[in-house]
């Protein structure tokens, strides 16, 4: 999971994307190792420490992990697209970003 | 991480084995060793990277005895070879978590080595015990995984197929037979716990049968309950692909999903378990589909500083719902 979010984020840093996480780990301190460790640099929100965190529970998310992908006017585009697919799918939504400019 | 669903009602991990009925008595003394595996110890034949300790005790031909090989530090992987060397039994997880358990039928008297060794390397103290299993308690345990074992690979396999199956049915009456066909599976299953349960009453395996009747009998309606939730969700698919390629039906589309759930949640409204898991698809349909505008998030990141989804308004966002665990 960590390799393909890395080059994600470092194939797109020069362009209008983010990645953006939401976090259900039981604890923050022991969870900044892990950033430290794995180069994890993309913010995420704090779902209260548990996977029935108010942020889940708003999404409705039972399953983990769970990827939603937005496009530039905060429309859900895609739902669980992951390593290739999800690359098509970001790619593609950066293309009609940048055509509408 | 994997992919882990978070619903109860999913049974992805093989129940533990049947305990033994500890009140049992035995005529065998038995053994009962308390051990601990080092780093100093040779390492096992079969388990080639881990330590083992060997433990010999005669036994006589005809008895059945209940290995157990416990440790809270290493994965406990036991093994019974005659005095040869050849192996005859062999297990990893049939005790429970991690422990190992062989019923094993002594072919012939003689002497016997039970072998302690760990799947991962690991050391540390352990229990090996062995005794005398009464017939009725190696009929129970074989009795409740034979019942385990059609369990799961119905569960896992033939489940798949009626969920398909309910998708492919045209008809209302098509889709009814189906969800029929699988509740008189399930109830087969649950009643063959059952009668384990029933011939078996002192036995640990007889009470874990018990419990395992109560809870495949519960899981029917809400195994239901997704079969149905899924046909609605195929539907919902379908009106996301339409969206995608600016079809015309789209909407259309879109409609015919939100009226399956909302028509589910209104014919079973009085079965509260069932008309939220539609009411929940319904939600997802509503607010969560491609094509509506994804619902704000305000909250805290790692450090403790604010901030909201929409500060990314203007770029393509991967939200990523994960935990290190």
């Amino acid at each position: 999971m960590y390799p393909h979010e890395r080059s994600l984020v470092k194939r797109l840093e020069d362009k209008p994307f983010a990645l953006v996480g939401v976090n259900s780990d039981q604890n923050r301190d022991a969870l900044k190792e892990v950033l430290e460790k794995e180069h994890i640099t993309w913010r995420s929100f704090w779902n209260g420490g548990s996977t029935s965190g108010p942020i889940s529970e708003a999404w409705r998310v039972h399953g983990w992990p769970t990827i939603y992908v937005l496009d530039g006017n905060g429309t859900i585009r895609a739902r669980n697209v992951r390593g290739e697919a999800m690359d098509r799918v970001v790619d593609g939504l950066l293309a009609e970003l940048k055509s509408k400019q | 991480m994997g992919r882990i669903l978070i619903w109860g009602l999913v049974l992805l991990v093989p129940l533990p084995a049947a305990w033994s009925d500890e009140s049992k008595k035995d005529d065998d003394k038995g053994l009962k060793v308390e051990g601990k595996l080092s780093p100093d110890d040779s390492k096992d034949k079969v388990m080639t990277k881990s330590p083992h300790q060997v433990h010999t005790m005669k036994m006589k031909k005809g008895q059945t005895y209940q290995i157990d090989l416990m440790s809270r530090a290493f994965d406990a992987f036991l093994r019974v070879e005659d005095e040869s060397g050849k192996q005859l039994a062999v297990d990893d997880d049939s005790g429970g978590g991690l422990n190992a358990r062989i019923y094993f039928k002594v072919p012939k008297d003689g002497t016997y080595r039970l072998i302690a060794t760990s799947v991962d390397g690991k050391v540390g103290p352990y229990t090996l015990t062995a005794k005398a299993a009464s017939e009725a308690a190696v009929a129970a345990n074989t009795a409740f995984s034979a019942a385990q074992n059609d369990f799961q690979r119905y569960y896992l396999g033939g489940f798949q197929k009626l969920n398909a199956d309910y998708l492919k049915a045209k008809t209302d009456d098509d889709k009814d037979k189906v969800l029929a066909a699988f509740s008189k599976e399930f109830e087969e299953i649950a009643a063959r716990f059952a009668k384990v349960a029933k011939d078996y009453p002192g036995e640990g395996a007889g009470k874990q049968a018990s419990l395992m009747a109560q809870q495949v009998r519960g899981m029917i309606p809400a195994l239901k309950g997704q079969i149905m939730v899924s046909a609605g969700n195929m539907l919902r698919d379908q009106y996301e692909k339409a969206y995608e390629a600016k079809g015309q039906d789209a909407d259309e589309l879109y409609q015919k999903a939100q009226s399956y759930f909302a028509e589910k949640a209104k014919k079973f409204s009085d079965n509260k378990a069932l008309a939220t898991q539609f009411k929940d698809a319904l939600y997802l349909l509503e607010k969560l589909s491609i094509g509506k505008a994804a619902p704000e998030i305000e909250g805290e990141d790692l450090d403790g500083k604010r901030f909201k989804l929409s500060d990314y308004r203007g770029k393509v966002v991967v939200l990523d719902f994960w935990g290190n665990w």
